[in-house]
């Protein structure tokens, strides 16, 4: 993926430069809204990573909204060190796909790139989800492992779908809370961890390899390979 | 500094304003009174003047002109407004037949109808109104009415009248600095005051006295402006104190861990293990970076606007729903009871985020095996949620210091946690204008959240 990174602060330039090349994709950055702006209007990208504050008079909301005015509906993560509800919210209004808050944990804002990528790509729902040997069918709402079904609570269900809708991503707990239970909070109990503990002894059952991993400071995946990369279908 | 200059001054304006509307309103007065006196004397005299000269005419026409002569001699010596009236007959040669005018103005005669003139009569000059009446043989008849009296009448009335609008006009003046006077020492309390305040003595006050004028109203609400905004600055201060303390100290100790592991002889095996330590650190400082920010939030009322209508039932549930799992893995029983269908207005995230800081501080506290109850129920105005656990509570002096910024029991130092949860609550309570009570209930504590209930019969 080509990617174009506007961030002022060069060191967590050079630290999301590095970590998206790692992660295979191509970056350029730059380091001022001028630049960025000029870059942005000019080349084709498959992704912007846009800071929300430059300096040099323009600013990174006025990038954002300059591209969405010429159409330009390339995926943008928007990220900032305003962490308020109000400043998230305009930089969603003013067309930003995802927002992130700095500081942020590298992971994090990899799984939240191939997600935008991913969703630009705009494939069609699939009538089953499925890693390794477990499958779900979302109309029915009924779930499989290897061909057996697996009995769980509405909120079970919930959160499996939500982990294998976004297989191969990191998903935050943030995230989990706020998509099943429509809660914004950050609580201090380990309260997704016991739930997702729930799941996994039932997806997993009679010693089936374990699917769901906890990744360390930032959330879970799923995958069916310990490296948690995508898994064809 | 004074408080504006004279001619833009408001009261300055107010008080012209009224002057000249009172100035206005005397000549006004004054020009009705005029026409009412003076105007109908003169209209009267010209309405005599004419019916005694149709009188006359008719006494002519009758009985001749000796009738007429003998007449005039009648009215001339009757003793009657011999001061005033004024008659004269002349023949078709302009010569005097009778009459007591010495000498006549010859455009008086020579045309018919009403004439203001000098004339002269009884060896003196005065002005009169003439009614000629010219007889078919060019004889002519002169009706008139010394004016004299009349005029000193008009200029005694135009001279009082005068007098009268210059008392208007001293009083107007008067009654605008006085009213000017007043108004500027008021306002020069207000402005003292705010001056001080600017240039930051905040804890002047603008003194209110035992009035409940409109500017005893003013002040009061500047007044309380001033207290909130004493109380934000004092609020401010003791919070930059608060992260100083509370954030140098784990920064301190971020820096002395990668530094020991640079300088040691196994950097190569520390340094992995110190950076993740330093990150896990550094982590949770963001968190308190991030309930600061939420502390700042709710306390700037911002989120005041994304308020709606809230049933506790469903909200408990799924609270509830949400801890169960965790508090059966600790052996905590945890049960909630809702009475009636308590509802109030409130943000929900806000409030779920609140209720959760309570669970999870007595899922802290109160440990393994406690018994943890989550209730919500309605009383008159005020909805009341709470949260009971049976865990060694809060020792009481501490109790009351529990909601300030970073304040933590030194009972529980040990356990994980940054002293802003307390906070958060208190300043989202105050956000929803409820009130927040913690009370030991010994075994255990007890957070009790009154909110204001909504009136759902009218939204």
């Amino acid at each position: 993926m080509r990617c174009l990174l506007i961030e002022d602060d060069i060191p967590t330039s050079d630290l999301i430069r590095e970590g998206l090349a790692d992660a295979g994709h191509e970056v350029e950055a730059c380091h001022d809204g001028a630049s960025g702006l000029s870059r942005v209007s000019n080349e084709r990208w498959d992704l912007v990573v846009l800071d929300r504050m430059l300096p040099g008079g323009v600013d990174g909301l006025d990038i954002l909204s300059t591209m969405r005015l010429r159409d330009d509906r390339t995926p943008v993560l928007v990220l900032s060190a305003l962490s308020s509800l109000d400043e998230r919210i305009r930089g969603l209004r003013n067309g930003g796909d995802d927002y992130l808050t700095k500081p942020f944990a590298l992971d994090e804002m990899l799984a939240r790139v191939e997600a935008l990528a991913r969703r630009a790509g705009q494939r069609p729902e699939p009538d089953v989800f499925s890693v390794g040997d477990l499958t779900l069918e979302p109309r029915t709402r009924r779930v499989f492992r290897n061909g057996l079904l697996v009995s769980l609570q509405p909120r079970e269900y919930q959160l499996l779908e939500y982990l294998m809708r976004h297989q191969g991503e990191v998903v935050t707990r943030k995230m989990l809370l706020a998509a099943v239970w429509g809660f914004h909070f950050d609580p201090e109990t380990n309260v997704i961890d016991v739930q997702m503990s729930r799941l996994r002894t039932k997806i997993d059952e009679n010693g089936a390899p374990p699917l769901i991993r906890t990744v360390r400071g930032v959330g879970f995946t799923i995958g069916a390979h310990d490296d948690g990369t995508h898994v064809p279908e | 500094m004074s408080l504006s200059d004279f001619r833009h001054s408001v009261v300055f304006r107010m008080a012209a304003g009224y002057g000249v509307l009172l100035l206005l309103s005397v000549v006004l007065i004054a020009a009705v009174f005029y026409v009412g006196t003076a105007g109908i004397l003169r209209s009267n005299i010209d309405e005599q003047l004419h019916s005694h000269l149709r009188h006359l005419v008719q006494e002519e026409q009758q009985h001749g002109r000796g009738a007429l002569a003998s007449d005039i001699h009648d009215l001339l010596t009757d003793n009657q407004d011999t001061d005033t009236e004024i008659y004269l007959l002349l023949d078709p040669h302009g010569t005097k037949v009778i009459g007591n005018l010495t000498a006549w103005p010859n455009a008086a005669v020579a045309t018919e109808g009403m004439h203001q003139l000098e004339v002269d009569r009884l060896d003196r000059h005065s002005t009169s109104r003439l009614l000629t009446h010219r007889f078919a043989d060019g004889s002519a008849l002169l009706v008139g009415r010394d004016m004299q009296d009349v005029r000193t009448l008009e200029h005694r009335i135009v001279v009082a009248f005068g007098i009268g609008g210059l008392l208007a006009l001293l009083l107007a003046g008067g009654g605008a600095w006085l009213f000017r006077s007043q108004l500027q020492r008021q306002l020069k309390a207000i402005h003292r005051t705010t001056t001080e305040v600017a240039a930051g003595r905040l804890d002047r006050r603008i003194a209110v006295g035992r009035s409940r004028d409109e500017f005893a109203i003013v002040a009061g609400d500047v007044n309380d402006m001033l207290d909130e905004i004493e109380r934000l600055m004092d609020n401010t201060r003791q919070v930059s104190n608060a992260i100083a303390h509370d954030l140098r100290t784990p920064l301190g100790r971020v820096r002395a861990a990668l530094e020991q592991a640079l300088r040691s002889p196994q950097r190569d095996t520390r340094l992995p293990r110190d950076a993740q330590y330093a990150i896990d650190e550094i982590d949770s400082l963001i968190t308190v970076l991030d309930k600061m920010l939420q502390i700042a939030e709710a306390e700037s009322g911002i989120r005041r606007g994304s308020f709606e209508a809230l049933p506790l039932d469903t909200l408990l549930g799924d609270l509830i729903e949400l801890y169960q799992p965790a508090a059966e893995l600790r052996s905590i029983s945890l049960r909630s009871t809702v009475e009636g269908d308590p509802c109030v207005v409130a943000d929900r995230h806000l409030l779920a985020g609140v209720l959760a800081n309570l669970l999870d501080n007595a899922f802290k506290y109160a440990g393994a095996g406690a018994h943890v109850l989550m209730t919500a129920a309605q009383a008159g105005d005020w909805v009341c949620i709470s949260v009971q656990d049976d865990g060694p509570g809060i020792p009481e002096p501490a109790l009351a210091r529990a909601t300030e910024r970073f304040f933590r029991v030194d009972s529980s130092r040990h356990q994980r946690g940054n002293g802003l949860g307390l906070s958060i609550v208190a300043a989202v309570v105050a956000l929803h204008r409820g009130r927040l009570t913690l009370q030991n209930t010994s075994p255990g504590l007890r957070v009790a959240i009154e909110l204001p209930a909504a009136n759902l019969s009218k939204p």
